[in-house]
């Protein structure tokens, strides 16, 4: 049994903070352990309203939106970094950092070093574990590839070249293909 | 992992599990044009209807899941009482309210909800494909094994965008990794009213939990939900045991606010309840103004607790009841008609008529609280 739940059972235990009996037994949360707290009526009450706004923790905005302004930059750095454009999907690096929304998968890689710092920030971490595909995993180069194709795709069925376009698709079929082990 | 899943009460109400996918085959939405935008749903619902267990999944768009997640803010249990035995009381004391049998059993409508198979998708909103599983308990290890079931199915028919090193990859890189966010839905009142919640909602974020207000920024109603900060580097039953774990200690810490709230003054808190319980009958529920939602939303939240702590009469808990149920039956509708279920729709329609007859907004202690006209024979079921 913990030491609240003993608190919680014990009639004689004094107030922290005054000495008076305890009535309450609140566990404070903000400490990097949680800490339990064992108060009469008084002094719950005081210390329920104050609260405690010394900490500052960081909103994930707020981490967003300041990794994204990277710091250590100067500012000619800053603006080559912003004009970079994906050239699969052209979203500039500034464009993301305006909207926190990246454009397309290649933007992983393209973007890859100047994604890294954010990416720890928020996730503390820079590799996957968890859940994979079944099916073979495509690489990004495959994946960027299906893109373009899915693009060039659209062109040729634009200029009513549907013998290009039934090229274009068998070998799109062929990389979402690749790998699948299933039926 | 090994705990018994927390039940649902008068704090916690709901969980849910959602994932972020994407095409390999195409920009995310925001550099999609709309030929692409249109291609994509096309490629997403042709997959999901070449998959027998995929095509009976709901579509849904946002203003609709709102809707489902307002049914377990309604829900029976949630509001009738503390503790959960007392549900059978309140559904079976048939009695003087409790006109006809045709009048919605409200117990029944909550075990009617079909939350198993209310996994549902929504497709093009921030990202092409985000599926969700929503459970009217925390059993999100269940949630996670349906939900990534449902997964692997999408899975053999789209090619996702994945990447070995980050995982699935999405339009926000807060969400890259697994791509998932488990959350759970709690109502914490008491924590609001102490001024507590700032300084709990900030010591979560040490632990990697985030906690937002779950209707608006400011966190209308006192609804909130908790939920994974991260999505890369850990694995998807960590994520999971990350949000659980925190459960019990804002449960503890709401509680320990309550009962302060309470020695400190009952009478003004019941007052709050009962007076909230006039205010949402007079109120029009099916207005969807941002303004009557908030004032809804306030009233509720006065309520649940007035209820949770067992301020409120047996009376005014069934009124609540009634009252509830009609929301909730709103809201099947419009699920209803979102999932083209045209047959639920009108039983739904024909349920609520009755209801409304049933003079439900007068007060129970008022000498006519018998419907006027008993519901019609054929009315519903
Ligand atoms: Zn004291
Ligand atoms: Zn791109």
């Amino acid at each position: 049994m913990s030491a609240q739940d003993c608190g919680r059972l014990n009639k004689n235990m004094k107030c922290q903070k005054c000495q008076k009996q305890a009535t309450f037994h609140i566990t404070d949360l903000t400490g990097d352990d949680l800490l339990a707290l064992h108060l009469c009526p008084e002094c719950a009450k005081s210390y329920l309203e104050t609260g405690d706004s010394s900490e500052d923790a960081p909103v994930i905005s707020d981490v967003m939106s300041k990794q994204l302004k990277p710091l250590e930059q100067t500012a000619d750095d800053l603006r080559e970094l912003d004009a970079k454009e994906c050239p699969i999907c052209g979203i500039s690096f500034y464009e993301f950092r305006q909207g926190g929304r990246l454009g397309c998968p290649h933007d992983y890689v393209f973007f890859g070093e100047d994604l890294e710092p954010l990416l720890i920030n928020v996730h503390g971490d820079n590799q996957h574990v968890g859940k994979q595909p079944k099916r073979g995993i495509t690489d990004t180069e495959s994946q960027t590839e299906l893109i373009r194709l899915r693009r060039q795709m659209k062109e040729v069925v634009e200029q009513e070249d549907y013998e290009k376009a039934s090229q274009i698709r068998d070998q799109i079929r062929q990389i979402e293909g690749e790998g699948p082990a299933g039926e | 992992m090994s705990d018994v899943p927390i039940e649902p009460n008068d704090i916690v109400i709901s969980s849910r599990i959602r994932l972020a996918r994407n095409i390999a085959d195409f920009p995310f939405i925001s550099t999609c044009s709309d030929d692409q935008r249109l291609e994509i749903e096309s490629v997403v619902q042709n997959g999901m209807a070449n998959d027998e267990i995929l095509s009976e999944l709901t579509l849904l768009d946002s203003f609709e899941l709102n809707a489902l997640e307002r049914q377990f803010l309604m829900d029976l249990q949630l509001v009738s009482s503390p503790s959960r035995e007392t549900t059978e009381r309140v559904a079976g004391a048939s009695d003087v309210n409790e006109a006809t049998s045709s009048e919605p059993d409200v117990a029944a409508v909550s075990r009617e909800l079909p939350w198993e198979e209310l996994a549902s998708y929504s497709i093009n909103e921030e990202d092409h494909l985000r599926i969700t599983v929503n459970r009217s308990d925390l059993d999100l290890q269940a949630a996670w094994r349906q939900i990534s079931a449902i997964d692997d199915r999408v899975e053999s028919q789209l090619t996702y965008a994945f990447s070995q090193q980050l995982g699935y990859l999405t339009a926000c890189p807060a969400n890259v990794g697994t791509g998932m966010r488990v959350s759970v839905l709690m109502h914490l009142p008491a924590l609001v009213m102490t001024g507590q919640v700032e300084k709990v909602m900030r010591s979560l974020q040490r632990l990697n939990v985030v906690a937002r207000g779950e209707f608006g920024d400011s966190a209308v109603g006192d609804f909130f939900r908790v939920s994974n900060q991260a999505t890369l580097g850990m694995d998807e039953d960590s994520l999971i045991e990350q949000v659980t774990a925190i459960v019990p200690r804002l449960i503890k810490y709401e509680r320990e606010a309550r009962r302060f709230l309470i020695e400190q003054n009952r009478e003004g808190l019941r007052r709050d309840a009962a007076e909230s319980l006039e205010k949402l009958c007079r109120l029009d529920l099916e207005d969807e103004d941002s303004e009557s939602h908030e004032d809804i939303m306030q009233c509720l939240s006065k309520i649940r607790m007035g209820v949770g702590m067992g301020l409120l009469e047996q009376a005014d808990a069934d009124r609540v009841n009634r009252l509830f149920t009609l929301v909730q039956l709103r809201d099947q509708l419009v699920v209803a008609i979102a999932r083209e279920d045209y047959g639920e729709a009108s039983e739904l329609r024909d349920r609520i008529a009755t209801l409304e007859k049933g003079g439900w907004r007068r007060n129970s202690s008022d000498a006519e609280m018998i419907p006027d006209e008993p519901a019609d024979e054929g009315g519903s079921q």
